[in-house]
């Protein structure tokens, strides 16, 4: 990693900052899917990302997940400037400092639980994890899955592989827990045992960012940010956010 | 990644789709496996002559004459029923004179003759020889004796044979004390001679030997031979000594300097470098074709490995999206497309040793197996897998996360 992730995190900065953010595709004509987004993260919070469909939102956690990278702005993360950062860097950040979940989960079907939850230690080229497994069962444990390490996707529920996906986020210790409509394809008592297992980790000290649709999960976080075409048009503290019911 | 994870996931995907890859494999083990049998083949050919070149003595040069047209010359047969030589035995008393670094010297008189012993017959190459053959041709005495310097001076009608003439001629009984005719002259047979084996220009052991002096004067009737073997001190100086003989040869046959050798002088030493050089020529073109199959099981792999990068585009996105950097995705590939090839060629290895073995002991093909050949085969194979599986493992490294994902 270059030296740019080894610099000392800048002085008062937040977990996650970005400035001026924009990206813009090309479909015949330009199209601005961003267009100056400001937004701090701070260690511990559980914040929400709300917009309806088509606002930005994922256009937007695919930059922060270091996934793509903006047209414009600019992007801190830890106190890195992610801007500077190489591909390897970026590799980097999203097997070590993030974790990314996703609405179908993307589990490799070939390979079980456990195997799956092992996979981003593989690519953590700067620490020794001496066992792999211990630290993948750890994971699979806090999600409530000590028990299925050997279910391969297909053999598990909605509900169950997008605990596999949590504990395959969580398995490298991430700063940043970052999920693209995590509950979208699961059924609304499930969705509600995976929004709570979020709210838990985040008790445990986890940094939360969620994107929805869904008011009701976002007014189960402590903050809501709201997106719409490309803009924050809203960002609003909730004292006292509703239990998941 | 870490090689042994690297090497895992490679047979994870390997086994997933483990007919496929079994069937793209077979262009690699053709490939390797006929190089392997192949060279095997082309090399065994190659010790074949070698050995029956060896066979014939060691640091050898052979005078023929050069207008001789009949029968083998490299054999040193051939003159009594063609045109006249232009070897004499002037010339192999002046040579024995004067040459420094000959360790021996033998002329051949040909004289191919019916045989005859009571009421059997058979036809056997008679050759006219000096006393000095044996050492000459590192042949060695089975039963009874040479015959002498004595018997040679004195045109003594004496005669060791080979062993396939005490089959053919004496039905197998001690041939030693026994009265022949070689045409019509009667000889006796004094020795008989070690078996030598199937040499160069035909069965070593199917011949006869006689004092040349007894074949000039009683079987062929003139002066010349058709041929003279000579046998150096040692291997350096062959070359010397072969132009000190034709030299000597020249002089002796008194030959304008514009004219041409009316004699040709072999050297031993330069005719297996002959046929090495031209079996390694064989060699290689028969490594070569097989090398170019192995080249299209490359371009198999590569197919294959295209494919499997697009099928598992989405599984790539995941990958990265969990951190693995563009060299782990490249690496992956390449890992599997070198295992890929890796097992062909260990797989081609055995059916190449395989088939030299059967074409060895079920077609009597002589055939010589080189490890060099098969570590460099096997290596090639892997070579291939690289060079074959770069581009499809690059294109995978270069895809984007999130298209990748979004594939389906
Ligand atoms: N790869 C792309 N190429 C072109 N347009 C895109 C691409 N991805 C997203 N968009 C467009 O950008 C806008 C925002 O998309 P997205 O970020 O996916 O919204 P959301 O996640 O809020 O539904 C949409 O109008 C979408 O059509
Ligand atoms: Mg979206």
């Amino acid at each position: 990693m270059s030296n740019a992730f080894k610099e000392a995190a800048e002085a008062g900065m937040p977990l996650l900052r970005v400035r001026g953010l924009t990206k813009m595709y090309h479909l015949g004509e330009d199209f601005w899917a961003l267009r100056g987004v400001d937004i701090d993260i701070h260690e511990g919070e559980l914040v929400s990302i709300i917009g309806q469909s088509g606002s930005g939102k994922s256009t937007l956690l695919n930059i922060l997940g270091c996934l793509d990278r903006p047209t414009g702005g600019d992007y801190w993360l830890a106190g890195h400037h992610i801007n500077k950062m190489n591909s390897d860097d970026l590799a980097a950040v999203r097997n070590q400092v993030l974790g990314f979940i996703f609405q179908s989960f993307h589990l490799l079907p070939r390979l079980t639980a456990l195997e799956n939850v092992m996979l981003p230690l593989g690519y953590d080229h700067l620490r020794k994890h001496p066992d792999m497994r211990a630290a993948a069962v750890a994971a699979l444990e806090r999600t409530g899955l000590g028990d299925k390490l050997n279910n391969r996707p297909t053999q598990m529920s909605g509900g169950q592989q997008q605990r596999v996906a949590i504990a395959r986020a969580l398995v490298n210790k991430p700063s940043l827990l970052m999920a693209d409509e995590p509950t979208g394809n699961l059924d609304s008592n499930t969705a509600r045992d995976i929004l709570n297992l979020f709210k838990e980790l985040n008790r445990q000290g986890t940094t939360v960012m969620i994107i929805t649709h869904d008011p009701n999960i976002a007014a189960n976080t402590n903050r809501k940010i709201e997106v719409r075409d490309g803009l924050v048009i809203g960002d609003t503290k909730i004292e006292h956010p509703g239990v998941a019911a | 990644m870490t090689y042994w994870l690297l090497l895992k996931t490679a047979i994870q995907s390997i086994r997933l789709n483990w007919l496929r890859t079994l069937l793209t494999l077979l262009g690699i083990v053709i490939g390797v496996g006929s190089v392997i049998a192949m060279t095997a083949v082309g090399q065994g050919a190659q010790d074949t002559v070698v050995a029956r070149i060896s066979a014939m003595g060691s640091n050898l040069l052979i005078v023929s004459s050069n207008s001789t047209r009949t029968g083998g010359v490299s054999s040193g047969r051939g003159s009594s029923s063609g045109s006249r030589s232009t070897l004499s035995i002037t010339d192999v008393d002046f040579l024995r004179k004067t040459l420094t670094s000959s360790s021996g010297l033998t002329p051949i008189v040909n004289a191919t003759g019916q045989l005859i012993w009571g009421a059997s017959n058979y036809s056997s190459s008679v050759n006219g020889v000096s006393v000095d053959y044996l050492n000459v041709r590192n042949r060695e005495i089975d039963t009874g004796v040479m015959f002498s310097e004595a018997e040679q001076q004195n045109r003594a009608t004496v005669a060791v044979v080979g062993q396939t003439v005490i089959t053919e001629l004496f039905a197998g009984e001690d041939p030693v004390g026994q009265q022949i005719r070689i045409g019509r002259i009667p000889f006796t047979v004094i020795g008989t001679l070690k078996e030598s084996g199937s040499g160069f220009g035909g069965d070593n052991d199917d011949l006869v030997l006689v004092p040349y002096t007894t074949a000039q004067a009683r079987l062929s009737g003139n002066q010349y031979v058709s041929a003279i073997w000579i046998k150096a001190v040692d291997k350096e100086s062959m070359t010397p000594l072969q132009e000190q003989l034709t030299l000597q040869l020249r002089t002796a046959h008194r030959l304008a300097d514009s004219a041409e050798d009316d004699f040709t002088v072999r050297n031993q030493a330069e005719m297996i470098s002959l046929v090495s050089q031209s079996t390694d020529t064989f060699t290689l073109l028969l490594g070569a074709i097989a090398g170019i199959s192995l080249l299209v099981g490359g371009i198999g792999i590569m197919n294959m490995m295209l494919v499997a990068v697009t099928e598992r585009t989405k599984e790539i996105g995941l990958r990265i999206a969990v951190g693995a950097r563009g060299s782990d995705i490249l690496l992956q590939f390449l890992a599997e497309s070198v295992l890929i090839c890796i097992m062909g060629g260990l797989l081609g290895l055995l059916f190449g040793v395989g088939g030299a073995y059967v074409l060895q002991h079920f077609f009597s093909v002589n055939t010589s197996l080189s490890t060099n050949t098969m570590i460099i085969s096997v290596g090639f194979a892997a070579f291939v897998g690289v060079a074959f599986g770069l581009y499809p493992a690059y294109r995978a490294s270069k895809l984007d996360p999130i298209e990748a994902l979004r594939y389906s």
